[in-house]
């Protein structure tokens, strides 16, 4: 216990008092009167139901939340009258366009209603017949276990900043508890494949390590929202695709097709997160655009480290014997990746000029 | 009775299949997006989807894609549009091979056509939805063009 409230409850005599009045029956309810804003919500479509969207009114809505919020460091929800005396909670980010993006709550409804069950609804008996080798089934757990890693970072960037994040953007708050719900699925479901596969989890390596650290360790948010959103995201998007378009087993088939949506929720956040952050504030594009190139740089090394690049090949090529001749096509999806990631960049407002990950790409196809 | 294969018809019968099957579309989430479809042959025929939370609300053929403003549009020959489908009337849903995800992933058999990277993601981020929406072709008889 370190917070020690600002009065000893228990023995203030007045809360005795108080409290005795109570049991007589002089209740206190003079707050029924209380003058805060009335509005009427209802669902725009009812096949939606209510939606933050349709909360979105007068003082209770996004629309009216300053970019730097001085009112309220409290629990209080946005639109609750703040009485004197509420304790400042300690929140360190209180600007909006640190963290808000447009479509945030969009997101955030969209995350729950396409929320799928890995336990049921990946079918794990077919995983009794895989239709491929071990060699085949060694890769695939060696890509779950990477995927694995990038899921549980996923989870963790939002978990590490969002209590940092000041009460009053509530629906930026709630996107993000998705974002950890959903990356717990993914963890939960890349892992349970790797062992129900016979073939176990694989090997944790530096390489990959290195990556995740360096989007982890963003000494601020943004920095941290567009290395994981964007990058991280991106990077997850491409293998999942590529895991989908090389398996032939109804399981992994699954699981790609499902996990590609969740990712690509984060991706539409980063993207707008940036959008938001450099109109609001256009000098802090620079330090973004730094930021990433250095993750890129750290993404470069996993791109090119030999268990990575070798895993790839192999499941592309489906044996080892014939994973060398798969190198060109291994090549080309990192084209395809580097150009989309380029892509997200730009409109993004922080292309980059040096990105190491487009001369990495480019001197493989050299 | 038979819908030819590429026909105004044939999007609009697996729209109203999808909006008269709420179990399976309501499972797979809100959808919100606009695609195209572009059949590529000796002539070429361009459709529009929109999707919009659990149907498919609006189906259109176009001449051109200018001013459609698609999220993002796929595009392959007809041949291919017929072997996916063929894949998915054998086996009730596309095998691995004919699944959206492996004909337009590298290789580029299917394209993707796309000016914005949101647009362009949004057909991941749908992409459970906009698969069982084709794969309602399953028992539709048709009459390849």
């Amino acid at each position: 216990m370190s917070y020690y409230a600002r009065d000893d409850f228990f023995n203030n005599p007045e809360v005795l008092e108080r409290t005795v009045e109570i049991l007589k029956g002089n209740l206190e309810l003079e707050w029924m009167g209380i003058d805060v804003e009335r509005v009427q919500c209802r669902p725009k479509d009812a096949r939606r139901g209510l939606t933050f969207g349709d909360t979105n009114v007068g003082g209770y809505g996004w629309d009216k939340i300053p970019e730097k919020i001085r009112h309220n460091y409290s629990m209080a929800p946005r639109g609750a009258q703040l009485p004197d005396g509420l304790p400042h909670l300690g929140y360190d980010i209180n600007r909006k366009s640190e963290v808000w993006s447009e479509n945030a709550p969009e997101l955030y409804e969209e995350s729950k209603a396409r929320h799928w069950i890995p336990a049921r609804e990946v079918p794990w008996d077919a995983v009794e017949n895989l239709e491929h080798g071990q060699e085949v089934e060694l890769g695939l757990a060696q890509v779950y276990t990477d995927l694995t890693v990038m899921a549980s970072l996923l989870g963790d960037m939002p978990s590490k900043w969002v209590w940092h994040i000041n009460q009053e953007l509530v629906e930026l708050k709630m996107w993000l508890c998705t974002q950890m719900f959903d990356a717990a699925r993914l963890a939960d479901v890349f892992r349970k494949r790797a062992i129900a596969g016979g073939a176990g989890l694989g090997r944790d390596h530096a390489a990959l390590g290195e990556l995740v650290k360096s989007v982890f360790d963003a000494g601020n948010y943004p920095c941290a929202s567009a290395s994981a959103n964007i990058l991280l995201s991106g990077l997850m998007q491409t293998v999942l695709r590529h895991v989908g378009a090389v398996s032939t087993n109804a399981a992994d088939q699954t699981i790609a097709h499902f996990s590609v949506q969740d990712v690509s929720r984060s991706l539409a956040y980063g993207i707008g997160h940036m959008q938001y952050l450099i109109e609001q504030r256009p000098h802090v594009a620079t330090g973004l655009r730094d930021h990433l190139d250095e993750v890129e740089n750290t993404l470069v090394g996993l791109l090119g480290s030999p268990l990575f690049f070798s895993n790839l090949a192999l499941l592309t090529a489906g044996s080892r014997s014939e994973a060398g001749a798969a190198v060109p096509q291994v090549t080309a999806l990192f084209r395809r990746f580097a150009d989309e990631h380029a892509a997200r960049r730009r409109v993004s407002g922080i292309a980059s000029e040096k990105s190491p990950l487009e001369a990495f790409v480019s001197e493989l196809e050299a | 009775m038979a819908i030819k294969f590429p026909s105004l018809d044939f999007f609009q019968e697996l729209a109203n299949r999808m909006n008269a099957n709420p179990a399976e579309f309501e499972k797979l989430g809100f959808c919100d997006t606009v695609m195209g479809v572009k059949v590529d042959g000796d002539t070429s025929h361009l459709y529009s989807l929109t999707f919009d939370i659990f149907d498919c609300s609006d189906v259109r053929e176009l001449s051109s894609p200018e001013g459609a403003e698609f999220d993002f549009m796929l595009e392959a020959p007809l041949s291919l549009w017929r072997e996916s489908l063929e894949s998915i009337q054998k086996h009730g849903q596309p095998e691995p091979a004919y699944t959206l995800n492996s004909l337009s992933h590298v290789g580029d058999r299917m394209k993707v056509v796309y000016d914005d990277p949101e647009g362009h993601d949004k057909f991941y981020r749908f992409m459970a939805t906009i698969q069982a929406f084709v794969n309602q072709a399953s028992d539709l008889e048709i009459e390849w063009a």
